[in-house]
Order: structure tokens, then C-alpha cells, then sequence
């Protein structure tokens, strides 16, 4: 009996742990948090950061109608809220949120970070510091670079997604395996490449363009994602077009496809590869460190405007005009890496990893020995097909 | 009433995660300060000395089977000396158990429930292990026997989809951190590795008496190799970027690509920490009220248990103030009394109990 009543008492203080915590947070309290905007700006005469969110607006999450529109379709509450604070350091610019917005904070399911130009030349090191310190963020968000003035990006609206950071983060995520105009790169990257010497961090770049202004409404502006930004150590220091991206994609190993187009008998081919391998060595000859990349094509000419019945030999003069064309892009691109400085291609750590001991000489002032390393490209285009049933659409007149 | 004996299986199951359930939390970042490039080395060496102390452990059960080790140790050494050294040794103990108590609540805290007092943490996480060491072996080696195959399956799975993001150059160069950086990593994870001594305190329990070596070797090759994988990925994901995080683990679990179906994966960690914690606390715990009642010649370890539990709740509050505190402290102090004291202790005894031929 005692001990059936000491069960019982004991009973009480569990079924009081269920009831109710302190730390007890709604879903319907906390601020949604989809991308983080950084950047810094004079307030009041003394430079500040600013710190922009883009978040769900946590009432209408669910989606629910406000009436119906004059089409008879059933117009959505705003979904996106979106807020600026300054701040002399980032925690306070980050707390400042509080006596705005009636919910909680909460980061955990952010998505997209996205740095002004204006801190990304002074550094990232202190965001990037901040967002692994913090913790409720993840390093799987993705990391993007905005050259402009960041108003026209909070004022552009999302085309597809419920708010703009999922719009950004399908954009990264979808296009992806469609053309190297963009590779996603993360928390995670950008700070083992601010720490790693040898190692800089690259992020992509977004835009806004206004789709509307030919129709002539006022309407928002849209986003895109193409370029990258480079970074030596921890700051901007310029950027690559959509071309030389897709070289330094090839070049970095994480390229999916794309296309290459050259001129034969005053017309356009173009080429398209899906398959791409990149293979880097290191050789010394005469106690100079050469850096090699092998990189092999695999794809199919896709647009052909010309009749040819393409033999065996036109095709092997077309992939060694092509072969040209790429090694020429290549060595634009990592010339452009060079003049800018900035070793996101990770020829440094490359050295390092493979030749620890000539890297030990190296790593002393490698920014000013990196632009004299000698990098050579060969590479090896393969024309799988030519992706062509039958003969092209050609007018009369050309044949 | 007939006295229940575990099993080898049972055995392994509750030394695995005696062993694993805060190495996995504090070692990578210990191991990431000095060497954390060739972080795989030093979890190798840690598997090294692990085996080493296990045959020591087997061959003082096999030589004592099915007789306490506070008995036979005070016995071997003589009263007063095997006293002695039992009670450092569970002082120890009581000690260690504080730091891992306070590092399972503070996770907690720090992750989950900021705004709880952590004495409130602590105490919920204490109860269940105190009502399974007041239950006795029974209870503790059939819970580690339920738990310990779901959480590997689990801590692997994770792994398999992490596979994606490794980045093996991150590895190279091999030994580029350099032999005195790489010992230097490995001492801590050596002393953790020294806890496979608890070994000797079960070993009575065992239903098949002198045949022990095998079951610690086992254990620790099992450890071992989880904790090369471990860290092989904490390192091949995360760079350099490693030696920044506060729980590699669990950075490297938030780390997994979300899926249309599955987005996220922390909750498995927090299974996985609480689960193996559990265990890691209980063996503590029943370890060292067993000790202490065995060291008072006491007929049960059954009084001793929610004392000894409530003097660790107050106690823990004055033995660790912050993590960065703790992660020092197991960096420079710990493994100076620990090292010699877990793998010295049984040595000790092995030895002198051959040279004076004590059977």
C-alpha cells in the first residue's frame, strides 16, 4: 500500500514536466528568419552595420485568403517581411530587431546570407565569426555577394516563392545542374577559405534587373544569380563574369555542364559538355614549381547551323579548335584570378598538400609569389555526338 | 536470490557508450586545437592505448574471476594501501562524473532549453540513471544492450549522407602537423581511453568467468574505429573551420544536405547524446556506489545510490563554470592524474599480485 502510494506521488512531478517549460516558444512567436543581409553605413557620422532581414511573415505562413481579386483568383496576405537595423556592432544591430518585431527572433532555418559590397572590401571575418558563433545558424547557408545598393533588392519581389530567400535559395539549388552560370558556396566554405592559407573564399553574385521596364509599370524588380565574387583572405577584391565563372568552375572541379561556341566557316557551333573531369599536378622542372591542370570534355555539338555530313576528321579538327578555345578561356580566367589577387582556385593549398616542403618556403609571402606560379591547362574536348537526327534547317540560298 | 550475470554483448554495449558518449562531444575539439589535420592519427593512437590497458584489464579479471576488485586489490596491496587507492580512485570518479553531467546539461542548455536553470537540466537527466543503478546490473546492461545498436546505426547513417560533402584533400598533407603536435592531441583522448578500466569493476558480473580480455579489446576497436571515422569527417567537411567549433558533432549533423522529406537531422543527435549519455552517466554512477559500498563493506549498493546522486547534483555547480573553462582544464590537468591513476592503478595491481603470486 505505501508503496503503491509512493508510485503514485511520484507520478505527480512527471506529469508536472510535461505541462509547460521555461523555454516554451509557439511557432506562431518566432520570426522566420529566410536571409540575412549584411552590410555597413555611415549613421550619424560614424560607420555602422546594417543588418537587413527577409523573413515569412509568421501570421500569414499558413496562407490564408484576404479576399478575392477582380481575375476571381484568391489574393495571398504578404507573405515577406522585410526590416533594417544598424548597429555599432552586429550583436546590437541583431538585437535591435526585438522592438520592431513582436515575435522571436529565430535563425535556425535560414537559408541565404548575403553581404554588401561595402563590408565585403572592408572583411567578412567578423560576420562570418558572428554566424558560427551564433548558434542557431547552419553552415549550409548559402553565401551570396550584392554589388549594388541593397534597396532595390528588398523592394524586389519573388517571382515563384512565397518570399525572396527561398526564391534565391531554389535558384541556387535547381540551376545548378543546368549551366555553371553559379555554384553555391556556403558558410562552411567561405570560413575554411578566410582561415586556410592558401584558400580564398568565392561566393556567387546577386542582381536585381527590372523585368517590367519595357512594358513600362512600375512593377519590382527581379533577382538573378550569375557571376562570382572572390575574395583574398577575408575581402572583396573583384569579380568574375558569367563566362569566367564557368572557367573557374571547370577550373575548381565543380562544374556540371556549359557551353563553348566557335566560329567554323563563319559559322556558330556550340558545344556543350556534361561531363567534365579536372585533374591538377604539380611538377618541378629546374626548381620551378609548375601547376597543371588536365581537364576532359565530354558533350555533344549541339547547335550545328550548317549542312556537314561531319566526318571522323571534320569532327577532330572541330574538338581541337575547341580544345583551343577552352585552354584560351581557362588561362583568361586564372590570369584574371592572378591580377585580382585572390587565390580562390586554391593553388596554395594545392602545393601544400602535395609538396609540404616547397609550400613551407612558399606560405611565408604567398601572395606575392602566387601571381608568378606557372599554371598551364590541357585540355581534352571529346565530341560524344552531335546530338543531330537529321540534317539542320539551312535556307535555300546558303547550300 | 540468484545474482544476474551479463553478458559479453551486454558488457561491450555499456562500455562502448561509457566511453564514446562525451568523447564524442569534448575529444574532436581537444584533438582539433593541436593536430587538426591528422585528427585521424591521434584516435588511432587513443585505439593503441586503449587495447594496451584493455590486456591489462582482461588478464587482472582472468586472474581474479568472479571476485570484486576493491576486494582483491586491498588484498594484493595490503589494506591500508588498497584503500587508499580505491578511494582516489573514486574520487576521481565522483569528480569525473561531474564534468560529464555538467557537459550533457550544458549542451542542453545551450541548444535546446536557454532559459532553464541547468541544476533543473541535471536533474532530469540524473533520475532515470538513478532508478536504473538503484535497480542494479540487471537494469543497466539490459538498457545499454537496447540502446547501444540503434544509436550506431543511427550515428552511421548520418555519416553515409555527409558523404557528399567530404573533401578528402582537406587530409593531406599526411603528418603535415607534425609528430609532437599529433602526440600532444592524443594525450586526452588517451586518458578517456583509460575509462575502459571500469572493465575490472564489471567483470565479476560476467557469465562466462575468465575469458575476459576479449570483451575490452572488442570495445575499443570499436571505439577506435568510430572515433577514426569521427574524425576523418570533422576534418574532410570542415577543414580548418573544425578547430572553431564548440561541438564538431554537432555542427557536422546540422551540416547534412536537407531532402524534400527529411530537413533536418539535430534531433537525432540529441537522441543519440542523450540515449549514450544516459548510459555513460548510469556505469558512473553504479561504478562508484558499487566501489564505495564494497570499500565500506557494505551488503548493497542500494542506500548509497540517491545520496551519492544528489551530493553530484550540488557538487557539479561548484566544479565547472564554462565550457572553454572545462575544454582547458581537460586539455592541461585532466590527463596528469588521470592517466597515471586509471592505466597505473590495475597495472599495479597486476603486478605486484605477480610478483607476490597471489591468486
Amino acid at each position: 500500500m505505501v508503496k503503491k502510494a509512493l508510485a503514485l506521488l511520484a507520478i505527480i512531478p512527471i506529469l508536472l514536466l510535461p505541462s509547460g517549460c521555461w523555454d516554451r516558444r509557439e511557432i506562431e512567436d518566432l520570426l522566420l528568419v529566410g536571409a540575412i543581409i549584411f552590410g555597413k553605413s555611415n549613421v550619424s557620422d560614424t560607420e555602422q552595420y546594417r543588418v537587413s532581414f527577409i523573413t515569412t511573415k509568421p501570421s500569414s505562413s499558413g496562407g490564408e485568403q484576404v479576399g478575392m481579386s477582380e481575375e476571381g483568383g484568391a489574393a495571398q496576405a504578404a507573405m515577406q517581411w522585410v526590416a533594417s537595423s544598424y548597429g555599432p556592432t552586429l550583436e546590437e544591430a541583431m538585437l535591435k530587431f526585438s522592438i520592431r518585431s513582436p515575435r522571436y527572433i529565430y535563425l535556425a532555418h535560414n537559408r541565404i546570407i548575403i553581404l554588401e559590397e561595402t563590408v565585403a572590401k572592408e572583411g567578412i571575418s567578423e560576420v562570418v565569426d558572428f554566424l558560427v558563433r551564433a548558434e542557431d545558424t547552419r553552415l549550409r547557408n548559402y553565401v551570396l555577394v550584392i554589388k549594388e545598393d541593397i534597396s532595390d533588392l528588398l523592394k524586389s519581389i519573388p517571382e515563384f516563392e512565397d518570399i525572396l530567400a527561398g526564391e534565391l535559395f531554389s535558384i541556387l539549388e535547381t540551376s545548378i545542374g543546368e549551366g555553371d552560370y553559379h555554384h553555391p558556396s556556403d558558410l562552411n566554405i567561405i570560413a575554411q577559405g578566410i582561415l586556410t592559407k592558401g584558400q580564398d573564399p568565392w561566393a556567387p553574385v546577386v542582381e536585381t534587373f527590372s523585368a517590367d521596364q519595357a512594358a513600362g509599370r512600375d512593377a519590382g524588380r527581379s533577382v538573378i544569380i550569375k557571376g562570382t565574387a572572390l575574395f583574398r583572405a577575408d575581402k572583396l577584391v573583384g569579380y568574375l563574369d558569367a563566362e569566367e565563372t564557368q572557367q573557374f568552375l571547370l577550373l575548381k572541379g565543380l562544374a556540371n555542364t556549359g557551353i563553348y561556341y566557335i566560329d567554323s566557316n563563319g559559322e556558330k557551333i556550340s558545344y556543350r559538355y556534361e561531363y567534365a573531369r579536372t585533374r591538377r599536378k604539380l611538377a618541378v622542372k629546374d626548381g620551378q614549381l609548375n601547376v597543371d591542370y588536365d581537364i576532359t570534355l565530354k558533350g555533344l555539338l549541339q547547335e550545328v547551323h550548317f549542312f556537314s555530313n561531319l566526318s571522323k576528321a571534320e569532327i577532330d579538327s572541330l574538338e581541337r579548335a575547341l580544345s583551343v578555345r577552352a585552354s584560351t578561356a581557362l588561362l583568361e580566367t586564372i590570369n584574371r584570378c592572378k591580377e585580382l589577387g585572390s587565390d580562390a582556385l586554391g593553388i596554395g593549398r594545392l602545393i601544400h598538400a602535395r609538396k609540404p616542403e616547397i609550400w613551407k618556403e612558399y606560405s611565408k609571402n604567398w601572395y606575392s609569389i602566387y601571381p608568378e606560379i606557372d599554371i598551364n591547362v590541357n585540355v581534352k574536348v571529346q565530341i560524344t555526338g552531335t546530338a543531330l537526327g537529321s540534317k539542320p534547317i539551312v535556307p535555300k540560298a546558303s547550300e | 536470490m540468484q545474482k544476474y550475470r551479463i553478458s559479453g554483448g551486454q558488457l561491450i554495449g555499456m562500455m562502448f557508450w561509457t566511453i564514446m558518449g562525451t568523447a564524442i562531444i569534448s575529444l574532436p575539439v581537444l584533438i582539433g586545437h593541436h593536430a587538426p589535420r591528422d585528427a585521424w592519427a591521434a584516435a588511432v593512437l587513443f585505439t593503441i592505448g586503449g587495447i594496451g590497458l584493455s590486456l591489462i584489464v582482461g588478464a587482472l579479471a582472468n586472474r581474479f574471476p568472479r571476485r570484486d576488485f576493491v576486494v582483491y586489490s586491498q588484498q594484493v596491496l595490503g589494506t591500508w594501501m588498497g584503500k587508499l587507492l580505491i578511494l582516489a580512485f573514486l574520487v576521481w570518479l565522483f569528480h569525473t562524473m561531474g564534468f560529464v553531467l555538467w557537459q550533457i546539461a550544458n549542451f542542453i542548455s545551450l541548444s535546446l532549453l536557454p532559459k532553464t536553470p541547468i541544476v533543473a537540466i541535471m536533474a532530469i537527466l540524473l533520475l532515470p540513471s538513478v532508478y536504473v543503478v538503484f535497480d542494479g546490473i540487471e537494469s543497466l546492461s539490459r538498457c545499454s544492450q537496447v540502446i547501444f545498436l540503434p544509436t550506431i546505426i543511427i550515428i552511421y547513417l548520418l555519416y553515409l549522407m555527409l558523404i557528399p560533402d567530404v573533401n578528402l584533400e582537406n587530409l593531406l598533407p599526411i603528418f603535415g602537423d607534425g609528430a609532437a603536435n599529433i602526440f600532444r592531441a592524443s594525450i586526452t583522448p588517451l586518458a578517456w581511453a583509460g575509462e575502459i578500466m571500469f572493465v575490472v569493476f564489471l567483470a565479476p558480473f560476467l557469465n562466462k568467468a575468465g575469458n575476459t580480455i576479449k570483451y575490452p579489446v572488442i570495445t575499443m576497436v570499436l571505439i577506435g574505429f568510430g572515433g577514426v571515422i569521427n574524425e576523418l569527417f570533422y576534418t574532410a567537411v570542415f577543414g580548418l573551420l573544425r578547430q572553431h567549433s564548440s561541438n564538431p558533432f554537432y555542427s557536422l549533423i546540422r551540416y547534412i544536405r536537407p531532402t524534400a522529406f527529411v530537413e533536418r537531422y539535430d534531433i537525432l543527435f540529441v537522441t543519440i547524446n542523450l540515449l549514450g549519455n544516459f548510459v555513460k552517466l548510469s556505469v558512473f554512477l553504479y561504478i562508484f556506489v558499487l566501489g564505495l559500498s564494497q570499500l565500506m563493506g557494505m551488503k548493497s549498493h542500494r542506500p548509497l545510490t540517491l545520496p551519492s546522486a544528489a551530493a553530484l547534483l550540488l557538487s557539479t555547480n561548484y566544479l565547472v563554470n564554462s565550457p572553454n573553462e572545462l575544454v582547458a582544464f581537460l586539455d592541461t590537468v585532466f590527463p596528469l592524474y588521470t592517466i597515471p591513476l586509471l592505466y597505473g592503478l590495475p597495472a599495479l595491481v597486476l603486478l605486484v599480485a605477480a610478483i607476490r603470486r597471489i591468486k
